[in-house]
């Protein structure tokens, strides 16, 4: 056909540096965030015993941002186990975060967590309950983390604007946009997200009226001590109550679930005495 | 002649021109396809006012409808005593949410069969709730999240993402490439929703509690709050019936039979509101 054949010695050092150049900055972002994503053994060692809890940073209003931490830390607080925090964006195996190392092992998911350190420390504080209280307690749980959740990542990242509790947290406006994005995707195949915001927020007080009607006068979900239920419930209401300031949701609950703000109040007094040291007002020098 | 020449011009044509000009004509005409096919089942029956119209998946297999939201509304109705007509249809949508099941209720299109329900209380004036205490409502809502929020997730990723057999996926007559690529992006999905990263061991025993929870609150009762069904048992047995019935060659089907008492609910719920269940499953709607 008349085509010369392209040999070795015909191509220049230029272009064939530059390809690899161009190629090498177009893939490394990716393998190294890949890399970085992976959990790796915290290299210091950790007394025996102790619950070292992986988690991101401390935020404005809360000691999390994300609910499922608060659940795992009012869980090791209520049960008293020993727990040292370690602030990294390392995720666990599933690629989330919060996790836990416990003497060498480690372990994703705040409900495996849970259940792995109730048999590790011969310790259930669900002890005193009915099978059909546990029944119940697992049924408001997954409300709460599988539905309720939803709708609170629907206004922190859809419905309001000013974005104020993240732009306290300190997070940048690349990464603002990219999760923001993800949080609509997300929201939309899990469903909710296909609603109007009045839709969501019926849909959010039908929520906040079984947790309210249930909860009724007791201290606690299952009357004068809290059990793992409490731990989850809080989690997700401390982002509603003090992380949503700019949206309906905390008049929702001050205005027509009295006894979820109390409740949450009463959590804090009890297990976050040290709770104004655990949350930053946006400075963030502070972990 | 002419066809020769046109043939000549386009293979004059540079290759990169050739490939977009392919693409771009083949994209348009799957697209032609695709709306012809969907504007053959878009086009709706005229009721008389106040009919409701629930439009909805085609029959079967083994259940009245794959998706477990029909059923809870299907479900309600016949316990109620409600009348009313379903349209199926294997690609009509809502236009607001694109999810089915829709309630057609003189020409208005409403979604969601949570909003249905809620919709319709008040428009033929009936209590959703009637003769359940505050308590109840809480608890029965609790569980009718925790069916349709964690266990319907772990039934879908079982049905259509772990069963090797791709039994479900074969009911419709879908080839193995389609099921392939429709696998994949379901599965893409569950992973950015949580539930995906999840082993199917794991997902199983996630079932398995669910389910556990659901028996240990039933107990002996017949349905969840006593001798008379509600609301919220349609809600479950919605879930139940697809994972005892409609799991294919997934692991929902074992599963829920180590509930023996869930078992017996989902065949007494079938009995008491579903008596012609077996003359349903076997009508094909196109």
């Amino acid at each position: 056909m008349g085509m010369e054949t392209m040999t070795l010695s015909s191509l220049t050092p230029g272009p064939v540096l530059g390809g690899i150049v161009f190629v090498t900055a177009l893939l490394a972002p990716g393998i190294l965030y890949r890399r970085k994503r992976k959990s790796v053994s915290s290299p210091a060692p950790f007394p025996r015993d102790v619950v070292i809890l992986h988690q991101a940073s401390r935020a404005p209003y809360a000691p999390s941002l994300s609910p499922f931490a608060i659940k795992l830390e009012t869980y090791l607080r209520v049960a008293k186990i020993p727990y040292e925090n370690v602030y990294d964006s390392k995720r666990g195996s599933k690629g989330k975060i919060p996790w836990i190392e416990y003497n060498g092992e480690s372990v994703p998911d705040t409900e495996f967590c849970m259940q792995f350190l109730r048999e590790k420390r011969s310790l259930d504080i669900n002890e005193g309950l009915t099978p059909e209280q546990r029944a119940v307690a697992r049924a408001f749980q997954k409300m709460v983390d599988e539905h309720t959740y939803w709708i609170m990542i629907l206004f922190r990242w859809i419905y309001d604007e000013t974005k104020e509790v993240i732009n306290l947290a300190g997070w940048s406006i690349l990464k603002v946009k990219i999760v923001t994005y993800m949080a609509g995707k997300q929201t939309r195949d899990q469903g909710v997200g296909r609603h109007t915001q009045e839709e969501v927020e019926a849909i959010l007080d039908g929520d906040l009226t079984a947790l309210s009607q249930y909860l009724g006068d007791k201290q606690y979900f299952f009357g004068d001590t809290p059990t793992e239920v409490d731990c989850a419930i809080f989690g997700q209401l401390s982002q509603l109550l003090w992380h949503l300031p700019n949206t309906a949701v905390p008049k929702i609950l001050t205005e027509k679930h009295k006894n979820l703000v109390d409740y949450c109040e009463r959590i804090k007094t009890n297990f976050w005495p040290d709770w104004n040291s655990c949350i930053t007002h946006g400075d963030l020098k502070l972990k | 002649m002419a066809l020769a020449k046109v043939t000549d011009v386009i293979a004059d044509l540079p290759v990169g021109v050739r490939a977009v000009g392919g693409t771009v004509l083949t994209g348009a005409v799957l697209a032609a396809v695709w709306r012809v096919l969907k504007g053959r089942h878009s086009k709706s029956k005229v009721y008389p006012p106040n009919t409701i119209v629930i439009h909805q998946m085609v029959r079967g297999p083994h259940v009245p409808s794959l998706t477990p939201f029909a059923i809870k509304l299907e479900t309600y109705f016949r316990m109620e005593g409600i009348p009313y007509e379903v349209e199926h249809s294997l690609f009509r949508r809502a236009k607001k949410t694109q999810k089915i099941p829709f309630l057609e209720y003189n020409g208005e299109e409403i979604p969601d069969s949570e909003f249905i329900l809620e919709f319709l209380s008040k428009e033929k004036n009936f209590d959703l709730n009637k003769g359940l205490t505050p308590e109840q409502i809480g608890i029965g809502r609790a569980f009718q999240k925790m069916a349709e929020e964690n266990t319907y997730w772990c039934f879908v990723i079982d049905r259509w993402v772990f069963d090797e057999t791709c039994e479900g996926w074969k009911s419709f007559g879908m080839s193995s490439l389609m099921t392939a690529i429709f696998k994949r992006s379901i599965r893409k999905a569950l992973y950015t929703h949580g539930i995906g990263r999840y082993s199917p061991d794991e997902i199983r025993h996630i079932m398995s509690e669910d389910l556990k929870s659901l028996s240990y609150y039933l107990g002996s009762k017949k349905f969840l709050f006593g001798e008379k069904a509600c609301k919220f048992d349609c809600a479950i047995f919605g879930i139940l019936a697809e994972i005892r019935w409609a799991s294919f060659g997934g692991f929902g089907k074992s599963v829920i039979k180590e509930y023996p008492n869930l078992c017996e609910y989902c065949d007494r719920m079938k009995e008491t509101f579903w008596p012609d269940w077996d003359t349903v499953i076997q009508k094909k709607q196109s």
